[in-house]
Protein backbone atom coordinates (compact mmCIF):
# COMPACT_ATOMS: atom_id res chain seq x y z
CA UNK A 1 0.00 0.00 0.00
CA UNK A 2 1.11 3.23 -0.46
CA UNK A 3 2.74 5.66 2.41
CA UNK A 4 4.23 2.37 4.04
CA UNK A 5 6.85 3.59 6.72
CA UNK A 6 9.16 0.50 7.75
CA UNK A 7 10.35 1.18 11.19
CA UNK A 8 11.70 -0.49 14.25
CA UNK A 9 11.62 2.30 16.91
CA UNK A 10 10.65 5.94 17.01
CA UNK A 11 12.69 8.33 18.24
CA UNK A 12 11.59 11.54 19.98
CA UNK A 13 14.46 14.56 20.44
CA UNK A 14 14.12 14.27 23.91
CA UNK A 15 11.79 12.41 25.09
CA UNK A 16 13.37 9.03 24.47
CA UNK A 17 12.07 6.47 22.19
CA UNK A 18 9.94 3.73 21.67
CA UNK A 19 10.11 0.30 19.55
CA UNK A 20 7.18 0.41 16.81
CA UNK A 21 5.89 -2.85 17.79
CA UNK A 22 4.48 -1.24 21.09
CA UNK A 23 2.35 0.59 18.94
CA UNK A 24 1.09 -2.00 16.82
CA UNK A 25 0.49 -4.59 19.20
CA UNK A 26 -0.95 -1.82 21.85
CA UNK A 27 -3.44 -0.26 19.31
CA UNK A 28 -6.95 -1.76 19.61
CA UNK A 29 -7.92 -4.06 16.94
CA UNK A 30 -11.74 -3.74 17.36
CA UNK A 31 -14.08 -1.12 18.46
CA UNK A 32 -17.92 -0.45 18.30
CA UNK A 33 -20.60 1.83 19.83
CA UNK A 34 -23.91 0.50 19.68
CA UNK A 35 -27.44 0.91 21.15
CA UNK A 36 -29.36 -2.10 21.65
CA UNK A 37 -32.24 -0.33 23.96
CA UNK A 38 -35.07 -0.45 20.87
CA UNK A 39 -33.72 -2.85 17.81
CA UNK A 40 -29.58 -3.63 17.87
CA UNK A 41 -27.78 -0.89 15.69
CA UNK A 42 -24.29 0.17 15.43
CA UNK A 43 -23.38 3.64 15.57
CA UNK A 44 -19.54 3.07 14.75
CA UNK A 45 -17.34 0.84 15.00
CA UNK A 46 -13.66 -0.80 12.97
CA UNK A 47 -13.79 -4.53 12.42
CA UNK A 48 -17.05 -5.05 13.63
CA UNK A 49 -19.03 -7.37 11.11
CA UNK A 50 -22.21 -8.05 13.23
CA UNK A 51 -24.12 -7.73 16.41
CA UNK A 52 -26.66 -10.43 17.30
CA UNK A 53 -29.30 -9.05 19.98
CA UNK A 54 -29.70 -12.09 22.10
CA UNK A 55 -32.00 -11.05 25.03
CA UNK A 56 -32.33 -8.21 27.55
CA UNK A 57 -28.52 -6.73 28.15
CA UNK A 58 -27.56 -10.02 26.08
CA UNK A 59 -25.45 -9.30 23.16
CA UNK A 60 -22.89 -10.66 20.64
CA UNK A 61 -20.25 -9.13 18.52
CA UNK A 62 -18.90 -10.85 15.59
CA UNK A 63 -15.34 -9.37 14.65
CA UNK A 64 -14.50 -8.96 10.68
CA UNK A 65 -10.96 -10.22 11.23
CA UNK A 66 -11.37 -12.97 14.26
CA UNK A 67 -8.07 -12.26 16.90
CA UNK A 68 -5.69 -15.06 17.42
CA UNK A 69 -6.90 -16.57 20.60
CA UNK A 70 -9.60 -16.05 23.20
CA UNK A 71 -7.56 -14.16 25.39
CA UNK A 72 -8.03 -10.96 24.56
CA UNK A 73 -8.89 -7.69 26.48
CA UNK A 74 -12.50 -6.00 26.23
CA UNK A 75 -13.47 -3.10 28.32
CA UNK A 76 -16.57 -1.47 27.32
CA UNK A 77 -19.33 0.90 28.85
CA UNK A 78 -22.70 0.39 29.19
CA UNK A 79 -24.40 3.31 28.92
CA UNK A 80 -27.70 4.68 30.44
CA UNK A 81 -30.61 6.98 29.38
CA UNK A 82 -32.22 9.24 31.59
CA UNK A 83 -34.69 10.75 28.89
CA UNK A 84 -36.03 7.46 28.66
CA UNK A 85 -36.63 6.45 31.77
CA UNK A 86 -33.19 3.69 31.82
CA UNK A 87 -31.49 5.45 34.02
CA UNK A 88 -30.48 2.59 36.68
CA UNK A 89 -27.06 2.46 37.48
CA UNK A 90 -25.78 -0.52 35.01
CA UNK A 91 -22.09 -2.02 34.08
CA UNK A 92 -21.14 -4.14 31.60
CA UNK A 93 -20.08 -7.61 32.13
CA UNK A 94 -18.26 -10.42 30.71
CA UNK A 95 -18.35 -14.09 31.31
CA UNK A 96 -15.82 -16.28 31.41
CA UNK A 97 -18.11 -18.89 29.67
CA UNK A 98 -18.94 -16.88 26.50
CA UNK A 99 -14.91 -15.64 25.78
CA UNK A 100 -14.22 -15.81 22.20
CA UNK A 101 -11.27 -15.48 19.35
CA UNK A 102 -14.38 -14.25 16.90
CA UNK A 103 -17.45 -13.83 19.08
CA UNK A 104 -17.79 -12.45 22.44
CA UNK A 105 -20.48 -12.22 24.31
CA UNK A 106 -21.33 -8.74 26.31
CA UNK A 107 -23.72 -8.40 29.26
CA UNK A 108 -25.15 -5.39 30.98
CA UNK A 109 -26.48 -5.48 34.24
CA UNK A 110 -27.75 -3.98 37.10
CA UNK A 111 -25.69 -4.26 40.42
CA UNK A 112 -28.42 -7.04 41.82
CA UNK A 113 -27.03 -8.83 39.09
CA UNK A 114 -30.28 -8.35 36.72
CA UNK A 115 -29.89 -7.35 33.17
CA UNK A 116 -30.86 -4.69 32.09
CA UNK A 117 -30.25 -3.35 27.74
CA UNK A 118 -27.47 -1.59 26.49
CA UNK A 119 -28.49 2.17 25.81
CA UNK A 120 -27.40 4.39 23.23
CA UNK A 121 -23.71 5.18 23.55
CA UNK A 122 -22.28 1.90 25.22
CA UNK A 123 -19.33 1.05 24.14
CA UNK A 124 -16.63 -1.35 23.91
CA UNK A 125 -12.80 -1.58 22.84
CA UNK A 126 -10.92 -4.83 22.71
CA UNK A 127 -6.90 -4.93 22.46
CA UNK A 128 -5.28 -7.86 21.53
CA UNK A 129 -3.20 -10.19 18.52
CA UNK A 130 -5.68 -10.18 15.19
CA UNK A 131 -5.47 -14.12 13.32
CA UNK B 1 -14.06 4.47 -5.96
CA UNK B 2 -12.11 1.17 -7.43
CA UNK B 3 -10.41 -0.92 -4.73
CA UNK B 4 -7.17 -1.81 -4.65
CA UNK B 5 -5.55 -5.08 -5.22
CA UNK B 6 -6.03 -6.67 -1.93
CA UNK B 7 -5.06 -10.08 -1.90
CA UNK B 8 -2.61 -11.06 0.08
CA UNK B 9 -2.70 -7.72 1.54
CA UNK B 10 -3.86 -8.44 5.99
CA UNK B 11 -7.67 -8.07 6.13
CA UNK B 12 -6.74 -5.33 9.22
CA UNK B 13 -4.92 -3.32 6.91
CA UNK B 14 -8.06 -3.84 3.91
CA UNK B 15 -10.61 -2.71 7.00
CA UNK B 16 -9.33 0.29 7.93
CA UNK B 17 -8.64 1.57 4.04
CA UNK B 18 -12.46 0.46 3.75
CA UNK B 19 -13.22 2.66 7.44
CA UNK B 20 -10.77 6.07 5.53
CA UNK B 21 -12.52 5.38 2.07
CA UNK B 22 -16.39 4.20 2.29
CA UNK B 23 -19.17 5.43 3.89
CA UNK B 24 -21.13 3.12 6.36
CA UNK B 25 -24.30 1.82 5.07
CA UNK B 26 -26.42 1.54 7.98
CA UNK B 27 -29.23 -1.71 6.43
CA UNK B 28 -32.29 -1.80 7.33
CA UNK B 29 -32.76 -5.66 7.07
CA UNK B 30 -32.38 -7.58 10.54
CA UNK B 31 -32.61 -11.07 10.87
CA UNK B 32 -34.42 -12.86 13.74
CA UNK B 33 -33.45 -16.31 14.48
CA UNK B 34 -34.28 -18.97 17.09
CA UNK B 35 -31.12 -21.39 18.07
CA UNK B 36 -32.64 -23.03 20.81
CA UNK B 37 -36.79 -24.06 22.26
CA UNK B 38 -35.68 -22.51 25.39
CA UNK B 39 -34.39 -19.19 24.26
CA UNK B 40 -36.18 -16.18 22.91
CA UNK B 41 -35.34 -14.86 19.29
CA UNK B 42 -32.30 -13.24 18.65
CA UNK B 43 -31.76 -10.85 16.77
CA UNK B 44 -28.72 -10.32 13.80
CA UNK B 45 -27.78 -6.59 12.51
CA UNK B 46 -24.88 -5.91 9.89
CA UNK B 47 -22.54 -3.41 10.78
CA UNK B 48 -22.70 -0.41 8.63
CA UNK B 49 -19.26 -0.91 8.09
CA UNK B 50 -18.89 -3.81 7.26
CA UNK B 51 -21.95 -3.42 4.71
CA UNK B 52 -19.82 -1.14 3.31
CA UNK B 53 -17.29 -3.15 2.20
CA UNK B 54 -20.06 -5.88 1.36
CA UNK B 55 -20.96 -3.50 -1.09
CA UNK B 56 -17.64 -2.54 -2.46
CA UNK B 57 -16.08 -6.21 -2.77
CA UNK B 58 -12.50 -6.85 -3.36
CA UNK B 59 -12.05 -6.64 0.77
CA UNK B 60 -14.01 -9.61 2.48
CA UNK B 61 -12.91 -13.23 2.18
CA UNK B 62 -14.90 -15.47 1.33
CA UNK B 63 -17.56 -17.12 3.90
CA UNK B 64 -15.62 -20.57 3.89
CA UNK B 65 -13.16 -18.93 5.28
CA UNK B 66 -14.95 -18.33 8.39
CA UNK B 67 -16.08 -21.60 8.16
CA UNK B 68 -12.48 -23.02 8.43
CA UNK B 69 -11.42 -20.88 11.33
CA UNK B 70 -14.44 -21.79 13.26
CA UNK B 71 -14.11 -25.28 12.86
CA UNK B 72 -10.76 -25.02 14.67
CA UNK B 73 -12.17 -22.44 17.33
CA UNK B 74 -14.60 -25.08 18.25
CA UNK B 75 -11.82 -27.17 18.74
CA UNK B 76 -12.10 -28.29 22.70
CA UNK B 77 -7.64 -27.87 23.15
CA UNK B 78 -8.08 -24.95 21.30
CA UNK B 79 -5.48 -22.22 21.85
CA UNK B 80 -4.38 -19.95 19.13
CA UNK B 81 -5.12 -19.65 15.82
CA UNK B 82 -2.90 -21.14 13.43
CA UNK B 83 -5.11 -20.76 10.31
CA UNK B 84 -5.54 -16.94 10.23
CA UNK B 85 -3.56 -16.64 6.79
CA UNK B 86 -6.98 -17.98 5.00
CA UNK B 87 -8.45 -14.32 5.93
CA UNK B 88 -5.67 -12.68 3.98
CA UNK B 89 -4.54 -14.61 1.46
CA UNK B 90 -7.51 -16.10 -0.14
CA UNK B 91 -8.76 -13.70 -3.12
CA UNK B 92 -11.44 -11.59 -1.82
CA UNK B 93 -15.04 -11.99 -3.06
CA UNK B 94 -16.99 -9.13 -5.19
CA UNK B 95 -19.25 -6.87 -4.63
CA UNK B 96 -22.49 -8.22 -3.53
CA UNK B 97 -26.19 -6.94 -3.03
CA UNK B 98 -27.63 -5.73 -0.04
CA UNK B 99 -29.36 -9.35 0.30
CA UNK B 100 -26.72 -11.03 -0.78
CA UNK B 101 -24.60 -9.59 1.77
CA UNK B 102 -26.81 -10.00 4.62
CA UNK B 103 -27.12 -13.82 3.14
CA UNK B 104 -22.79 -13.87 3.53
CA UNK B 105 -24.05 -12.93 7.18
CA UNK B 106 -26.17 -15.03 8.25
CA UNK B 107 -23.50 -18.25 7.02
CA UNK B 108 -20.68 -16.28 8.97
CA UNK B 109 -22.64 -15.32 12.31
CA UNK B 110 -25.63 -17.72 12.76
CA UNK B 111 -25.29 -21.27 13.58
CA UNK B 112 -25.14 -23.38 10.46
CA UNK B 113 -27.93 -25.31 12.25
CA UNK B 114 -30.00 -22.30 11.75
CA UNK B 115 -29.28 -20.86 8.12
CA UNK B 116 -29.21 -24.29 6.81
CA UNK B 117 -32.11 -26.41 7.64
CA UNK B 118 -34.51 -22.56 8.57
CA UNK B 119 -37.59 -24.09 6.93
CA UNK B 120 -36.85 -27.82 7.03
CA UNK B 121 -38.67 -28.60 10.96
CA UNK B 122 -42.66 -27.79 11.74
CA UNK B 123 -41.58 -24.28 13.16
CA UNK B 124 -39.91 -21.61 11.45
CA UNK B 125 -36.32 -20.45 12.79
CA UNK B 126 -35.29 -17.72 11.24
CA UNK B 127 -37.15 -14.94 9.03
CA UNK B 128 -35.51 -11.75 7.39
CA UNK B 129 -36.89 -8.71 7.81
CA UNK B 130 -36.77 -4.87 8.02
CA UNK B 131 -36.54 -3.01 11.25
CA UNK B 132 -39.44 -1.70 11.32
CA UNK B 133 -41.44 -4.84 11.11
CA UNK B 134 -39.95 -5.57 14.72
CA UNK B 135 -41.54 -4.32 18.25
CA UNK B 136 -40.99 -0.70 18.26
CA UNK B 137 -40.14 -1.54 22.19
CA UNK B 138 -38.56 -3.96 24.26
CA UNK B 139 -41.25 -4.81 26.18
CA UNK B 140 -40.87 -8.69 27.13
CA UNK B 141 -37.88 -9.07 24.93
CA UNK B 142 -36.89 -12.10 26.61
CA UNK B 143 -40.10 -13.45 25.30
CA UNK B 144 -39.68 -12.64 22.00
CA UNK B 145 -40.76 -15.68 19.06
CA UNK B 146 -40.96 -15.43 15.86
CA UNK B 147 -44.82 -15.16 15.08
CA UNK B 148 -45.23 -18.72 13.09
CA UNK B 149 -48.87 -17.59 11.62
CA UNK B 150 -47.37 -14.06 10.07
CA UNK B 151 -45.05 -16.51 8.38
CA UNK B 152 -47.51 -18.71 7.42
CA UNK B 153 -49.26 -15.71 6.08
Amino acid sequence: MAGKIIADTLEHSTAGSIATNYVVEGSAKAWGMFDSEVTASVNASLNVASITDNGTGDDNISFTNAFSSVNISIVGTAAENTSSGQSAGRFFHLDEDHLSASSPRLFCKNTSNSPLDFCNGSSFVVHGDLA
Amino acid sequence: MQTPEFQGTHLFDRLCWAKENLDGVQSDYRVVYEDSVDDCAKILVADPNWMACALQGGILPPVWVYWELAKDEAQPDFKKHTRGYLLHQTEPVGPMTEEEAIEYLIKKDCPEAVWKTYNESNRLKMVICKKEQLPQTREWRNAWKINQDLVAA
